[in-house]
């Protein structure tokens, strides 16, 4: 229902959104545009390194549970069989924490 | 996570000659990766942190002027500690710092009664300063792997670890074993019913499950039916573990797991 109220938030809203004044552009010269180059590369270049040591570590436990599970099979058919048995009922724990930036003051 | 069912299909296929020992004449151990998960994001590099203050200051310049006479009332206290802190950041050196600082909370200096809430806890506790390597509230941006001295003569640090035969199975194992160490209302989740790494050779073998310790930050359970236990790091588990077992276990135990 428009009453002069709505109006007015209308008005506001469509100033906040579309006539807001735009974001200054920073100035840069050379030798700081030189700079900004230099450091998101360096920051490309750590995200790359983070991400192998990440799918490194991944691959290498995977690796190492498929090796584990083939000794397993070569040694105890049986015990194999009943490891591989999935569960009837297996859920995530809802209690687990995720991790923050800092710890909970309740120590 | 797994597909369970494509590593035990891989099992099937690989399997190239039938086992030779009958189950009697090897001795089967389950143990158990009992972690404790990281309860803090991971530290940033130096790097990281030099990037993270540079793209502070390039917020800093783009950004628009706060519109005050909008969000805060005229006259009000709020709007004075306003034009006050922008009094303050407007002939600062490091702006960008300083206003990082008031925001993140970590100002203990001028914390006044509005501030109180916002005083966060130190990253490092007080059990990384004395080095208990008892408590579970240490290393709190890493995991924490429990490894316990048994009673008996050999002063030889091991995961926890416990005898296995066909009629039992690895996992009924494990929860045992997790249960005698910590009490029957341990707070743990056994991951997977399937090992995930083993070592030994030969006649001896250990299989490994994991679980996870779900409790990190309340009191610290003692564990019980073992000589001395400790929680840790992946570094520290490098040092106790002899290293045959290592080269297996270096796989599978990680500073962020």
């Amino acid at each position: 229902m428009k009453t002069p109220k709505t109006d007015a938030v209308f008005d506001m809203l469509r100033r906040i959104l579309y006539e807001s004044p735009g974001r200054k552009p920073i100035p840069m010269d050379t030798a700081a545009l030189r700079r900004h180059e230099y450091i998101s590369l360096a920051w490309n270049l750590s995200r790359q390194e983070k991400r192998c040591q990440q799918s490194l570590q991944l691959r290498k436990q995977y690796q190492e549970m498929q090796r584990s599970c083939q000794e397993l099979y070569e040694i105890s058919r049986v015990l194999f069989d009943k490891a591989m048995a999935e569960p009837k009922e297996r859920r995530f724990p809802v209690d687990m924490r995720i991790p923050t930036e800092t710890p909970p003051r309740s120590a | 996570m797994f597909p369970l069912g494509s590593v035990r299909n891989r099992c099937l296929h690989a399997l190239s000659r039938p086992t030779r020992f009958a189950l009697g004449s090897r001795f089967i151990h389950c143990g158990i990766l009992l972690i404790r998960p990281p309860v803090l994001n991971k530290t940033p590099s130096p790097l990281e942190e030099a990037i993270y203050a540079y793209n502070r200051e390039l917020q800093l310049q783009m950004s628009q002027d706060f519109a005050h006479e909008f969000f805060l009332k005229k006259g009000s206290l709020a709007e004075k500690t306003w034009l006050e802190t922008k009094k303050k950041l407007q002939h600062a050196e490091n702006a960008s710092q300083l206003l990082h600082q008031e925001t993140s909370g970590n100002s203990g200096t001028d914390s006044s009664e509005n501030n109180q809430f916002l005083v966060t806890q130190p990253r490092k506790t007080p059990d990384d300063l004395s080095g208990n390597t008892r408590s579970v509230r240490r290393q709190l941006d890493q995991s924490l792997y429990l490894m316990v001295k048994k009673n008996t003569g050999e002063q030889q640090w091991q995961f926890p670890t416990a005898p296995v035969t066909e009629k039992t199975s690895l996992h009924k194992v494990a929860t045992q074993l997790i249960t005698s160490l910590a009490g029957s209302d341990a707070p743990y989740w056994l991951v997977a019913r399937h090992p995930v790494a083993s070592t030994g050779t030969g006649d001896e073998k250990i299989f490994y499950l994991r679980a996870r310790w779900l409790q990190d930050y309340a009191d610290n359970i003692e564990m019980k039916g073992v000589e001395d236990w400790a929680w840790c790091t992946a570094n520290e588990v490098a040092e106790r573990v002899s290293p045959s077992a290592w080269t297996r276990l270096q796989n599978t135990v990680f500073e962020r797991v």
